[in-house]
């Protein structure tokens, strides 16, 4: 099941949305980047913009996207008219983060060329990953990301939103079906229920 | 009616009010010839403030002339353990309080390396200012400067401080604060809780206190504030593990409101660009608010900064030549070409590095300080290079913004590395 996340901006930064999901062998990885970058002056007009966004999210499979506060408004119902739900993420950066953090630790992370994602998103995503810093800010330690231009790591940002709502470290793989019975088994318990 | 005494002579009420039976005569360190008589320590402090008008050519506050009085007193005074006075204090912190003073400003910020002698200087000021400003007492509310440091410890670090300067200007302790009479002290540890008091006379004969706590909104309530220090203000932590200092600030800065020439300090090592003291610095250089005066590294110290920065320079180049091994060799020569080590200093600059706020010659204090920073604990590229080290925790300038890397090249290459399969 594909989980995706929403970094929402309209003029000072961009807009930035991901989705992952999990491959044949387990690994998480993208299956979905956009990076909608405002042209000064013009802000972007997230209730139309994001409306196709999000149907297209929702034929890959995803049911939600998590956002931060930020213009929440427009989010929940572009969200609401591309038939996927919303949710509110957690403020806690570092919570935010150890999610896709925990994930490369376990070398479960895929970010070489797929069929589902452009060479160039998945550039910009390693580009931004790479300017990601913890830091110690108002007595704790945070995260921030350097800041290129008017770039300001929206993509990473809903990349590891994405983990977020995902849970990818606390990830438990489903039990594997239970095997087929075969005929004797069959018989055996529909014995057990009819007094013969 | 009970007379206030007007100064340390005479100090005994002749109405049994205050019970001095708690002293022990044989033991009590104060001795009638060493307790000042603050009229007389008013009038001498101001001749020493007015002498250093002269020598400046320029006037000098009273805050001033009780400092250089409690240097000389301090200075003069012999230890219990036979050793010398006091160090005074140093010339970068007498020329950054003089400014501080002559602003007129309630509030003074400074962002000082680690061992700047920020906490001994500054609570220095706060028991001259406490004991010797004069002012006005309400129904006989006590005076209070409060003193909020880090955490519980922390705070409780400062009282060894106070004691100190208590019983070096020759006040005796008792055991209650009742009994506080001229020439007592009371002194009120805990350990546990983090609240401590030390309550005396000032020199009008009202009853003041200093009381030593952990940042919280509560204690920074419900008194009338003589004056506080906010020590280590970008290490305050609350239970959550978030710097309270924007609250408990609000509430302390409100506290010296009627209080006439009442002062407010913050000061701490630099943490970062979005510590609480680097923000109240940042936010008032952007607006100009005259209610904040922060501490620059002025003449004085950009002079220190210079040679020392220079030495240490002069130090990594004759390694760069003599090291014994190539590694030590390539490092120093990297490290010779740092651009902070050759930058020219500014005198307006607001990060104090601890060799320019410290006495002593500053080839030698930036040696200690380099000494002290150049092991590298962490490996790869996520450890803090030494001299990052160096000016992070002793030249107040933090690394900041730029922080621990979370993903390094080789944690994307790896994953790059990586193709999934769907």
């Amino acid at each position: 099941m594909p989980w995706a996340a929403i970094d929402p901006g309209a003029s000072r930064n961009a807009c930035g949305v991901a989705a992952i999901d999990r491959d044949r062998r387990g690994r998480w990885a993208p299956i979905y980047l956009r990076q909608i970058i405002p042209e000064p002056g013009r802000p972007l007009d997230l209730r139309n913009l994001l409306v196709p966004v999000a149907r297209e999210l929702r034929a890959l499979g995803c049911s939600s996207w998590a956002t931060d506060g930020w213009a929440s408004h427009d989010v929940l119902h572009a969200g609401a008219d591309g038939g996927i739900a919303t949710v509110q993420a957690t403020s806690d950066l570092p919570e935010q983060w150890r999610h896709v953090l925990a994930i490369c630790a376990r070398d479960q992370h895929a970010l070489g060329s797929s069929q589902r994602v452009s060479s160039e998103d998945l550039d910009a995503l390693a580009e931004q990953l790479g300017l990601v810093h913890e830091v110690f800010a108002n007595g704790r330690k945070t995260i921030k990301i350097q800041e290129v231009g008017r770039l300001h790591g929206d993509l990473a940002s809903a990349y590891a939103r994405a983990f977020w709502h995902a849970r990818a470290a606390d990830y438990q793989p489903e039990p594997p079906a239970p095997r087929p019975r075969g005929p004797s088994e069959y018989a055996a318990e529909l014995s057990s229920l009819v007094d013969v | 009616m009970q007379i206030r005494p007007r100064n340390w002579i005479g100090a005994v009420p002749t109405d049994g009010s205050v019970r001095l039976s708690t002293v022990d005569k044989r033991t009590d360190p104060c001795k009638p010839s060493i307790v000042p008589k603050w009229t007389d320590v008013i009038g001498g402090a101001r001749r020493l403030a007015d002498a250093e008008a002269a020598r400046l050519g320029a006037p000098v506050p009273d805050e001033y002339g009780w400092l250089l009085w409690l240097d000389a007193r301090m200075g003069s005074e012999t230890r219990g353990d036979g050793g010398t006075g006091e160090p005074p204090t140093t010339l970068w912190w007498r020329s950054a309080l003089l400014d501080f003073w002559r602003s007129e400003a309630p509030f003074f910020a400074a962002a000082v390396g680690i061992r700047g002698t920020k906490s001994t200087t500054i609570i220095k000021t706060s028991f001259t200012e406490l004991i010797l400003r004069p002012r006005l007492a309400v129904l006989d509310q006590v005076a209070v400067w409060g003193v909020m440091s880090a955490n519980t410890a922390e705070a409780n670090q400062r009282c060894d401080t106070i004691g100190r300067l208590m019983r070096g200007v020759g006040l005796g302790e008792v055991a209650k604060a009742e009994d506080v009479a001229e020439g007592r002290y009371a002194a009120s540890v805990s350990v546990a809780t983090g609240r401590s008091h030390f309550t005396t006379l000032d020199a009008a004969g009202n009853k003041v206190r200093i009381m030593i706590s952990p940042p919280t909104k509560g204690a920074a309530s419900g008194w009338t504030g003589a004056g506080f220090f906010a020590d280590e203000l970008a290490l305050w932590q609350d239970e959550k593990g978030n710097n309270p200092a924007s609250e408990v600030l609000t509430l302390a800065h409100g506290r010296l409101y009627g209080q006439r020439g009442a002062h407010g300090y913050h000061v701490s090592v630099p943490m970062g660009p979005r510590d609480p003291l680097s923000t109240m610095i940042a936010n008032a250089e952007a607006s100009g608010v005259d209610g904040l005066h922060v501490a620059r590294l002025g003449e004085i110290g950009a002079r220190r900064d210079h040679e020392a920065r220079a030495a240490l320079r002069a130090h990594f180049q004759r390694l760069a030549v003599k090291a014994p091994t190539a590694a030590a060799r390539t490092t120093a020569a990297r490290y010779a070409e740092d651009k902070r080590l050759s930058e020219d200093a500014d005198p307006a600059a607001t990060r104090i590095p601890t060799w320019a706020a410290r006495d002593g010659d500053p080839g030698e204090e930036i040696r200690e300080c380099w000494r002290l920073s150049s092991l590298k604990l962490t490996s790869g590229e996520e450890g803090g290079d030494p001299i990052d080290v160096l000016f992070a925790r002793y030249g107040a300038r933090p690394a900041g913004d730029v922080g621990k890397r979370l993903f390094s090249p080789a944690i994307i290459e790896q994953a790059r590395a990586v193709a999934p399969v769907w």
